[in-house]
């Protein structure tokens, strides 16, 4: 009876540790050309807190440079940033973050207030896959779905991935355990320049109005934010496009006056922060390249210095070795990444 | 033997699972489109294998151009060589590499696209003169009471103090008023 108990313990834990290493191997690995996958993920390495967390989509981690936050003011930031991060995935980030760490001031990219339903099941999985579990990832997966999707799919990523046993490369075996970074403190960077162009003119629209769904969350963020002490901070990245409606802008302008926000909308604000889009860009004006990320955290760090009192920590003996690694790990990807636009 | 059965439930459910999703993978099902759309958008490298998920819309409202149809989520390559040369074209691409979106400007007409496999779907058109209608011979210019006349058939939201929005099927036709007459038409995906 013990020899048959103890020999079904072992087919259970041989069968389920067969389960969970095909999972992890047919699971993307997002380290070659896409690599916004791994973002999320990244964060849990951290070992200590930040003044500052970003949440939003690529206009916060393509465009704020952390380290520069860090070289030139001493503020400790973190972006928890994903590929088209829809406005529930940042409320339940957010709530997922504060109960790791309790910023001093979060900042939202409010861009995404224009989708107010589910999108499109790829972004969701970059930003939902490589979140812990929690409460907060089950309900930013309800949240999230589009009409498609399962939530069991979630819960057992193989029966997503199971397919891709036929297109596994040697970086699914390289990364299966460890993965290496694609960000610093959540920031993406590129060096590659390609000077913005003429955008598309925008289409009118016969409802400027935000989303009731969307408004919620934009709500709920505010309300946690409150309930915690944190400054929030509503931001519009300085990008042109996609176009900002001068119609959304008012609207977030109300919303921040009603609700003793701050909401700095950063596309008038483009020369102040000394951006130069023939250069300071890596794909024609969506997004910013390391030159342009450095100047809008620069600016960007001067006012919340101002304005929020932060601490400069580089004297901090807490967080001094910490950052030294980190601006190491900068240069490095500045150097990698530059090899690679001179290879092109 | 509790927890030993539990655990053979979950396994058969998770090979079960799998091999569902496998057969789904051998038939032109929506099982299959979704996963290999998944799979396609969100490996790192794959590529080529993905089947379009999306669906052209069942909408009875549709743009004709040069004798072509144009609807909602309509594959452009079915009709876009026969439109001609734009007068501007441009393209961005997605975040994270899911492919470009584009936008076709012709001198009476704008067609935006977004990427869906290897294809490209229309996500909306806009007339942008008088020059061109809809099918059921609506144009800029019209007043509140003449697109009535043309939709009397539809249900219509709105008014001409600002717009008018009509959907049907996957395809919502707005006219957008200015001074009491339509401004601008556009034919985008109904929430």
């Amino acid at each position: 009876m013990k020899k048959k108990i103890i020999a079904s313990i072992l087919i259970i834990i041989f069968l389920t540790g067969g389960l969970w290493f095909l999972q992890r191997l047919l699971m993307p690995k997002y380290q070659g050309k896409i690599v916004e996958g791994a973002m999320i993920e990244e964060y849990y390495k951290e070992t200590e807190g930040h003044d500052v967390l970003f949440i939003g989509d690529c206009e916060v981690y393509e465009n704020f440079s952390t380290m520069t936050l860090w070289e030139e003011y001493g503020i400790t930031s973190y972006i928890r940033g994903s590929s088209q991060q829809l406005i529930w995935q940042s409320y339940y980030l957010l709530e997922e973050t504060l109960k790791y760490e309790k910023p001093k001031v979060v900042v939202f990219n409010v861009l995404s207030l224009k989708y107010n339903k589910p999108q499109k099941e790829a972004y969701n999985r970059m930003t939902l896959d490589g979140m812990k579990w929690s409460m907060s990832k089950v309900n930013d997966i309800k949240a999230s779905m589009t009409e498609e999707e399962d939530f069991i799919d979630y819960v057992f990523p193989i029966l997503r991935y199971h397919s891709r046993w036929q297109e596994l490369t040697s970086d699914d075996f390289k990364f299966l355990f460890e993965k290496e970074p694609v960000t610093v403190n959540g920031y993406y960077l590129r060096t590659d320049i390609m000077p913005q162009g003429e955008f598309p003119d925008p289409m009118p629209l016969d409802d400027y109005s935000f989303g009731e769904n969307a408004m919620m969350y934009l709500d709920k963020m505010t309300a946690l934010c409150k309930d915690e002490g944190i400054e929030l901070i509503l931001i519009k990245a300085p990008i042109e496009y996609p176009y900002w409606y001068p119609e959304w802008d008012e609207q977030v302008s109300s919303y921040a006056e009603e609700n003793g926000l701050t909401y700095i909308n950063m596309i008038p604000l483009s020369e102040e922060i000394g951006l130069d889009m023939s250069h300071d860009t890596y794909d024609a004006g969506l997004h910013l390249n390391v030159y342009g990320a450095e100047k809008l955290a620069s600016y960007f760090g001067q006012y919340i210095v101002d304005n929020y009192g932060l601490e400069d920590h580089r004297n901090d003996p807490k967080y001094t070795k910490i950052y030294e690694e980190k601006i190491k790990l900068y240069n490095k990807m500045i150097e990698e990444m530059n090899n690679i636009t001179e290879e092109e | 033997m509790k927890p030993l059965k539990i655990a053979a439930v979950l396994i058969s459910f998770i090979m079960v699972m799998g091999f569902a999703g496998c057969n789904g993978e051998e038939t032109a099902s929506g099982e299959e489109s979704k996963a290999a759309d998944a799979t396609e958008a969100v490996a790192s490298d794959n590529s080529g294998a993905a089947e379009s998920k999306a669906q052209e819309s069942s909408s009875s409202l549709k743009f004709v151009a040069k004798g072509k149809e144009i609807a909602i989520d309509m594959d452009t390559s079915s009709f876009i060589s026969d439109l001609g040369d734009p007068v501007s074209y441009f393209e961005a691409e997605s975040c994270a590499f899911q492919g470009l979106d584009k936008v076709y400007t012709y001198s009476d007409f704008v067609i935006r696209t977004y990427p869906d496999g290897d294809r490209d779907l229309v996500s909306s058109v806009e007339l942008k003169s008088d020059l061109v209608n809809t099918a059921e011979g609506a144009y800029i210019g019209m007043t509140e009471d003449d697109i009535r006349g043309l939709y009397s058939s539809y249900n219509i939201d709105g008014d001409g103090n600002s717009s008018m929005t009509i959907v049907d099927g996957g395809t919502k036709l707005s006219f957008i008023f200015k001074d009491g007459t339509v401004e601008s038409i556009t034919y985008t995906a109904a929430e």
